[in-house]
């Protein structure tokens, strides 16, 4: 009997993982979960499809080095199974709604969680990613068979209705509300989901033992939170809701893994781009002396063409951040973003640069195209000293 | 803020329940996962489609009458919502598979599972039922803004493409196997699923407090019960497998093996069991579980109700016959039942037996998938999680 599934945090010794495949990304048609605004030279406004092979091509060549890395180092490699519906530009529906495509599956991270010895398919926000689990489903059924102690959960599939949505968020965010209008919404956590059910993106989470800190971005909402705090609270892991700033012009965002990053117990790298809004979560990490450290910002100008996310990258991007530790003191980072591989290096850590600039216009870089499946050790608690009510 | 969902057993005090809606319900298509053969009379072999309004209005009637009686007794009563793609024929499906219409959603019990503050939808083990949970959505997001405390959870939906199904099963079940290897396959379970994924339907549970009683089989397959074992065990919740041999008697019965347990072996207090006779408990564990724990057996009164079988949701019917669906009954508490009405002989033994019966005429609410136990999920009963089984079988 094999032990397959164990991770209770993002820095513990890595021996597997699951990666995405870039084979099958499209530029996913118009809905009410996603602004999509491709610009001329890629797909047009309002247009969609299938990523040209080329890319694909590229991005598989940096991911191909990236699993010869990691294998080197002992790591066993799941790679996704893409399915068949992902191979073509075809309808998907449920009994509530159709949608022209789907996304693609290069980023697991963004839908499927660990939790110690469970993966959990998480209640995603996109109708363009509602049947993504399709693509995870030959590794789940896989890992239930020969880890008797695996736990393959599912939170409620969300209906994604259109009552699920706040229509005219994204057309007042681009035409009508001023910065200032577009920053109070987004302290106070209001984005284009209603809270009419529970929905929530699993790569709003960093996982620390016993403490998981979640980002309340556009692809979390109340319900998604408050969910999540029951189940997990049952279990014995508390939930903490974060919110953060920004210094620049964008007042919505999807995913934590570009904006903190716990390194090892004791240290928290940081964007300062966006600084933390919710003042317990500081103080948490204070009271249980944890060092928070800033880091330096990106290196490397990308000139996407495409983007499932929306808006191609354009010069410096904060996926500088999205690294993958392979242990307390090694992480693999971005091979371009040499300020920050600088940085790291100055502070002790172990950094293996992984070429992936690539590969990031499919939708992320090396912690958004990862899960990691089984990490040595159990569950910790790092934060003993907790802030009462949070 | 009100607590609602809190629901550990068969038969502690029901306060408050959910019902189905005969609106919707149709004969399904084919699909791999059932055999349909509807005889003259009904719809005509290979045929599917809507149930005619007269008989919906006619189950309407003894439903309405039957949440009178759970209101009367201070029942809180939830109707489920009928989604708008069940009010017609229509195709639906997932990447992996396209149906030709829903079955219909009468039956929230087999698929809706509380267990203590929690509601887990079931991975169900047919196609035209994947998206029956859009019916009770409505109900369980009012739950969840209502009771901080309701955990409202879901089994990885199965994706049952071809390879969840046993290629041939029902050719052969019908056209080849004798009735000796019908049995001997009931027996190792090896039914229409294959183990490619975890599938079970809610209605094969039989709840008893920290102890749930699970027939495996026909809803359930291996890897259905090895996923309930492992997911309830985290939560302190032992679940027992039961097979279930198949003898002749007075009712037809529904091929070898089993299903639904509501039809099979129900719990009516903390130490009473009532059992069908013609589906001899096949697992020995769960025989010594019971009685080790001093529960008693009881052999249900065999069915009175002649039911003339022209048309079900869920297939196989021919002969007028009476049917073990009388064991469908619902526990108002440990001491009262409603039971259907024309069940003249179960009624009389379940009075003999101490309990305070109450008739609820539901003949023709049957037809749509089921009786009294099938059309309702028990939402909250008063008390909390019981021991009844502190001796456990080792092993089991």
């Amino acid at each position: 009997m094999t032990k397959i599934v164990n991770a209770w945090n993002e820095w513990d010794p890595l021996k597997r993982l699951i990666l995405g495949r870039p084979e099958g990304t499209q530029v996913a048609g118009p809905e009410p979960g996603l602004h999509s605004h491709q610009p001329e030279g890629g797909f047009p406004t309002g247009t969609w499809g299938m990523y040209p092979q080329e890319m694909v091509d590229e991005a598989n060549e940096q991911m191909d080095y990236f699993v010869q890395v990691l294998e080197k180092r002992k790591i066993i490699v799941d790679r996704v199974e893409v399915h068949p519906v992902y191979k073509e530009v075809r309808s998907v529906s449920t009994p509530d709604w159709t949608m022209n495509n789907v996304r693609g599956t290069n980023c697991p991270r963004d839908l499927f969680m660990v939790v110690g010895n469970e993966i959990m398919e998480g209640a995603g926000a996109q109708r363009a990613r509602w049947y993504e689990h399709l693509n995870l489903r030959p590794i789940f059924e896989r890992y239930f068979k020969e880890d008797p102690e695996c736990l393959w959960t599912a939170a409620p599939k969300p209906r994604m209705t259109d009552e699920s949505y706040d229509h005219e968020y994204f057309y007042k965010y681009y035409n009508v509300w001023t910065d200032d209008e577009k920053r109070k919404r987004m302290e106070a956590s209001r984005f284009h989901l209603t809270d009419k059910e529970p929905m929530w993106d699993g790569a709003c989470c960093m996982r620390m033992g016993k403490d998981i800190i979640w980002f309340h971005s556009c692809v979390s909402n109340n319900a998604g939170i408050d969910w999540l705090k029951r189940y997990f609270g049952a279990k014995g892991i508390r939930i903490h809701e974060v919110q953060f700033g920004t210094t620049e012009s964008t007042f919505y965002s999807f995913h934590i893994d570009v904006i903190i990053c716990p390194i090892r117990p004791g240290l928290l790298i940081h964007n300062p781009t966006r600084p933390f809004l919710t003042e317990e979560a500081v103080k948490l990490f204070k009271k249980n002396d944890w060092e928070i450290v800033e880091a330096v910002g990106p290196t490397h100008h990308y000139d996407e063409k495409l983007d499932t996310f929306g808006s191609p990258r354009k010069g410096l991007s904060p996926i500088f951040m999205n690294t993958i530790s392979l242990g307390p003191n090694t992480v693999a980072v971005e091979a371009h973003e040499l300020k920050y591989i600088d940085q790291l290096t100055k502070l002790g850590i172990e950094v293996v640069p992984i070429p992936y600039d690539l590969v990031v216009p499919f939708g992320g870089s090396l912690h958004c195209t990862t899960v990691d499946v089984y990490r040595e050790g159990g569950v910790e608690d790092y934060f003993p000293k907790q802030i009462p009510g949070y | 803020m009100p607590k609602i969902v809190n629901s550990w057993s068969e038969f502690q005090p029901l306060k408050r329940v959910i019902l189905g809606r005969p609106e919707g319900t149709q004969v399904f298509a084919p699909e791999p996962g059932s055999q349909l053969d509807m005889p003259a009379g009904g719809f005509p072999l290979g045929t599917w489609g809507r149930f005619p309004q007269e008989l919906v209005d006619a189950a309407n009637e003894q439903m309405d009458y039957f949440a009178q009686k759970l209101k009367e007794r201070g029942v809180t009563v939830d109707r489920v919502t009928v989604h708008p793609a069940l009010a017609e024929v229509r195709s639906f499906g997932t990447p992996d598979w396209t149906v030709q219409n829903f079955r219909g959603t009468n039956c929230p019990r087999d698929l809706f599972m509380p267990i203590g503050n929690e509601i887990i939808e079931a991975p169900g083990v047919l196609r035209t039922r994947w998206f029956e949970y859009l019916c009770l959505r409505p109900i369980f997001e009012q739950y969840f803004k209502e009771d901080p405390e309701f955990l409202w959870t879901a089994a990885p939906k199965p994706r049952l493409t071809d390879e969840s199904y046993e290629r041939n099963y029902f050719y052969n079940l019908k056209n080849v196997w004798s009735d000796e290897e019908k049995r001997k396959r009931a027996l190792e379970w090896k039914m229409v699923y294959t183990e490619n994924e975890p599938m079970w339907d809610a209605a094969a549970a039989a709840r008893c407090g920290k102890d749930v009683i699970m027939s495996v089989g026909g809803a359930c397959n291996q890897a259905g019960f090895d996923w309930l074992k492992r997911y309830f065990a985290a939560r302190g919740i032992r679940f027992h497998q039961c097979l279930w041999d198949t003898v002749d008697g007075p009712a037809p019965v529904w091929g070898y093996g089993g299903g639904h347990i509501d039809v099979l072996l129900l719990p009516f207090r903390p130490g009473l069991f009532i059992h069908n006779p013609q589906k001899p408990i096949a697992t020995p564990e769960l025989l010594q579980l019971i009685k080790q724990n001093d529960w008693e057996i009881v052999d249900a009164a065999p069915p009175t109700h002649v039911y003339p079988n022209k048309i079900s949701s869920w297939g196989a019917t021919g002969e007028p016959s009476v049917s073990w669906i009388s064991m469908n009954t619902l526990s108002l508490d440990e001491k009262t039942i409603f039971v259907e009405a024309h069940e003249e002989r179960y009624l009389e033994q379940l009075e003999k037996l101490g309990f305070e019966v109450i008739p609820i005429p539901y003949d023709q609410a049957e037809i749509f998938g089921g009786s009294l136990h099938c059309t309702t999920v028990d939402v909250y009963r008063e008390g909390k999680c019981e021991d009844y089984f502190p001796k456990q079988v080792t092993g089991y």
